[in-house]
């Protein structure tokens, strides 16, 4: 229980510039990117090192009281939502580069950077930090880390995961896991692997060690214009069937269009447009010669009317500035929007797009679709207004059917956004009851008093009895 | 009833067998789940230890802390689940080979990474639980990354499945990457999802001889800052010489392989050049050098890239006086295997366990790892006891989560020794 006692033990190692405790400035945390999950938390606490952080859930382990870690609170599906009579662990004064090693081409540093300023730690090596969530330029590398973010780009470089080469973690008592390496292979079990994903319920990661990718020699980006979203779709399917190898391949629909062309972000995709197909290729010359001629080709084959190349890098800055300001500029259609988070098999990329629009339309709302299609990751986004509760409540019937479809034709439930409290009930759509088990299980493992970040993740209505799985019936 | 009859009864007389590496240990190969399930089953009923394996080609870099009763193979359990070509993905048992995988999708234009030694001779789920990557690792990752899930027989006899089909997928954590490299301590691995590489248009081979390690190391490291992309990178050198030779693998398309050779006329100026058909072959005579143990102890150091040089420095200081070894090398990932061919592995088990900790000891500041591959499962008496007291708990209780009566008798590394 968080006494009054336990609160002065933890200014103590944080300082007064750490911890907050004001009602008004707590409320800035009482959410992350699903705003229709609220909770004020009890205190917030902003430690400044690994050492702190195991002082502090030293004090919090005997007191015990629940702890939820945030980043920059960008996460959306509530990962980050505070627990009543809980803490907010924030790693936001966590933000230093430790180490660049532009040899061994990796990174560490503290859990609190933001993404982008990783990438431009390393430019002058000629190196980048791939995975680009489009919140890279506030997410910080601890928040993808729980949530293996993704990313357009993640189509040819992977999601985070695929990048992280160590960690240091803070366990629930307090002590610390020192995975920070790099190694080349795990050590034993690949809790690294494990953690990456695991959105907080772990432990604490405090240092983030990376893979850093060599910036690539050319860049081309393409705009194809369709005048139908299934042309797109099927475009996408066919370049990914026919073994191009693109970096990015994102479909952004016309409503999106619209709103991001009458938004200060301003691409310059046409408007009347159906759907553009925003491609990124990389590589040598040749490389993305051959590519850009490739998607050229199964572009036109699919009835795409235009296909423009971005002329020099600040055309290409405004191409993906659309893109990745598309959720801010449906703020022009909408006071809020429902941001889905689905995979499905890149074969049926047409059939389940057309379903998540036809789900919407059945109930009455308002879809526009920006989603990384490459990777068969769709996000379908639900205008809505969270004042008229009804309509809530048609987006959330409308969500849960989309992932129904989706799953029923061989898709997940989550291909970067991770689950959190938003789909924490849907995960017995995707997993039985044997599989939550394991994921009980582990999580016993890693927290057993199951005070980081509860309440997330793992289903409430689950599963076999929460035991040990040789004592079950 | 004995166990061996036990284990008759289960798989029937043409699914018991013996394996090399560990002889008078019975081998059960359940020709479905089911069977499988029932061996589980008469493990916990009758508390009897036992181990995983496919083929048993890597059985010998396992470490047992107890005695198997009996070993169950997925060797019988055979066969593509769901192959979706347009997808880029496969699932298959994990009694497939990796051979048979390689057959499966290379009319498609694509390609199993990790592309193994002696693929014919190792199950899905052998290399999954090793945790095995081929050279072919420089350019596609490690093969954990490509497990994209798997569905797997745990010991109270439930079938559970982590991760999925697709290539990205974030929902419920990843318990697929722990049993990657898990060695077999968790549970039965059924079936795996693999993330499918391209097939390259084009193979070429640059290869060039050094006169020692350190200047081959050198022309290594060039290769990597000479803006290529190599499919593999090889380093070899014989018994009783200490001259070397540096491989390059370059694949991809024509004209992009074409560019690359090109680039790399500085830091190899005498390479000889292997292509078409025979650059394919080569590719995969070079994949087979990676020393497996079976006949000879080898032992693999890894380290950073450029802290390589230091760690075999270190590792042919450790090698006991007059002995020769063969060195296979991956400058490019980082690893260097040692086999030692002048005695059976098994007589040369105890003198390496001795020096093991001082090779653990000098490596540590280069942050290198050391491991043996032996002709038989090692011992307990291997094991690094200065290993991260934090970190072993937490593998303990992992492994207690999957495994509460400790009948598993297959470890993963603690510290230092897979």
């Amino acid at each position: 229980m968080l006494t009054p006692t336990v609160v002065q033990r933890l200014r103590e190692v944080v300082g007064d510039k750490g911890l907050v405790a004001d009602a008004s400035r707590r409320i800035p945390y009482e959410c992350d990117g699903l705003a229709f999950e609220r909770q004020l938390p009890q205190l917030v606490l902003l430690p400044a090192s690994t050492e702190e952080v195991q002082a502090c859930l030293r004090i919090l382990h005997a007191a015990e009281v629940a702890v939820v870690t945030r980043g920059a609170g960008t996460g959306l599906t509530g990962g980050a939502t505070p627990v009543e009579g809980g803490v907010v662990l924030g790693l936001a004064r966590l933000r230093r580069v430790l180490e660049v090693d532009p040899v061994n081409r990796f990174a560490r540093v503290e859990a609190g950077l933001v993404n982008i300023d990783l990438t431009r730690a390393c430019a002058e090596h000629d190196l980048f930090y791939a995975p680009d969530p489009s919140s890279q330029t506030v997410c910080t590398l601890g928040g993808n880390v729980g949530n293996n973010a993704g990313g357009p780009h993640c189509l040819k470089y992977g999601n985070t995961t695929r990048h992280v080469l160590g960690l240091k973690i803070v366990l629930a008592d307090g002590s610390l896991l020192d995975l920070s390496g790099p190694e080349v292979d795990p050590d034993g079990l690949d809790l690294v692997g494990l953690f990456v994903g695991s959105e907080g319920m772990f432990g604490v990661a405090t240092e983030v060690t990376v893979a850093l990718t060599p910036a690539p020699e050319r860049v081309e980006t393409l705009l194809a214009l369709f005048h139908s979203l299934d042309d797109a779709c099927d475009a996408v399917s066919d370049v990914i069937a026919e073994r191009w190898e693109p970096s990015a391949l994102e479909i952004i629909d016309r409503l999106t269009i619209e709103a991001v062309e009458a938004s200060v972000l301003a691409a310059g995709y046409p408007p009347g447009t159906e759907a553009v197909l925003l491609v990124e290729v990389d590589g040598s010359d040749v490389e993305c010669e051959a590519n850009v001629a490739g998607i050229e080709a199964i572009a036109r084959a699919h009835g795409a009317f235009d296909l423009r190349r971005a002329e020099d890098d600040k055309a290409r800055k405004k191409l993906w500035a659309g893109r990745k300001g598309a959720y801010g500029a449906m703020g022009r259609v909408s006071p809020d929007l429902y941001v889905s988070d689905v995979v499905v098999p890149r074969t049926k990329l047409r059939e389940l797009v057309r379903a998540t629009t036809e789900i919407c339309e059945r109930h009455g709302l308002l879809l526009a679709n920006v989603f990384h299609a490459g990777d068969g990751n769709l996000h379908p986004n639900i205008a809505y207004d969270r004042r008229d509760e009804a309509q809530l409540k048609r987006v959330l019937v409308a969500a849960d059917e989309i992932m129904q479809t989706c799953i029923d034709a061989g898709g997940t439930l989550s291909g970067e956004h991770g689950i959190g409290l938003e789909k924490r009930e849907q995960m017995t759509m995707y997993f039985g009851p044997d599989d939550l088990a394991i994921l009980f299980a582990v999580r016993d493992a890693w927290d057993p008093t199951g005070r980081m970040n509860p309440g997330k993740m793992l289903p409430v209505r689950a599963c076999r009895e929460h035991m040990p799985l040789a004592t079950k019936p | 009833m004995s166990v061996d009859a036990q284990l008759e009864a289960i798989v029937g007389a043409e699914g018991v067998g013996e394996l090399g590496a560990l002889p008078g240990v019975p081998v059960a190969a359940p020709a479905d789940e089911s069977q499988a399930a029932a061996l589980v089953a008469l493990a916990r009923s009758d508390r009897l230890p036992f181990a995983l394996c496919g083929l048993g080609g890597k059985f010998g870099w396992t470490l047992l802390v107890q005695q198997p009763r009996f070993l169950l193979s997925t060797r019988r359990l055979t066969g593509l689940v769901e192959f979706e070509p347009g997808d880029g993905v496969l699932t298959a048992r994990a009694g497939t080979t990796l051979a048979e995988l390689h057959e499966a999708t290379a009319p498609h234009g694509l390609a199993i990474t990790p592309d193994i030694a002696r693929p014919s001779a190792a199950t899905l789920g052998g290399v999954i639980g090793a945790g095995q990557s081929g050279p072919d690792r420089l350019a596609n990752g490690p093969t954990r990354l490509h497990v994209l899930g798997t569905r797997t027989l745990q010991l109270d006899g439930a079938t559970t499945k982590s991760g999925g089909k697709l290539v990205k997928n974030v929902s419920g954590y990843d318990v697929h990457r722990a049993l990657t490299g898990g060695c077999g301590s968790l549970a039965l691995v059924l079936e795996a999802s693999l993330r499918l590489a391209l097939a390259p248009e084009a193979t070429l081979v640059l290869s060039q001889s050094f006169d020692g390690l350190q200047p081959a190391l050198s022309a290594a490291r060039e290769v990597r800052t000479a803006r290529v992309s190599p499919h593999s990178l090889t380093l070899e050198s014989s018994v009783g010489t200490t001259a070397c030779r540096l491989h390059v693998v370059l694949a991809g398309r024509t004209a992009h392989v074409q560019l690359e050779r090109e680039r790399l006329c500085a830091a190899l100026p005498s390479a000889e050049v292997t292509d078409g058909d025979a650059a394919r072959a080569r590719a995969g005579e070079l994949r087979d050098l990676e020393p497996d143990g079976h006949e000879h102890l080898a032992v693999r150091v890894t380290a950073s890239p450029s802290r390589l040089a230091a760690a075999a420095g270190e590792l042919f200081d450790c090698l006991p006086p007059g002995h020769e070894a063969r060195l296979v090398a991956q400058p490019g990932l980082a690893t260097l295997d040692l086999e030692l061919p002048n005695g059976t592995g098994v007589s040369e088990l105890q003198e390496w366990t001795e020096r093991l900790p001082l090779l653990r000891a000098a490596l540590r500041p280069l942050g290198a790892l050391v491991s043996l591959r032996l002709p038989q499962p090692g011992t307990a008496e291997l094991v690094d006891d200065s290993a991260d007291p934090v970190r072993v708990a937490l593998q303990e209780r992992l492994r207690a989560t999957f495994d509460p009566d400790r009948l598993l008798c297959t470890r993963p590394a603690l510290g230092g020794l897979r």
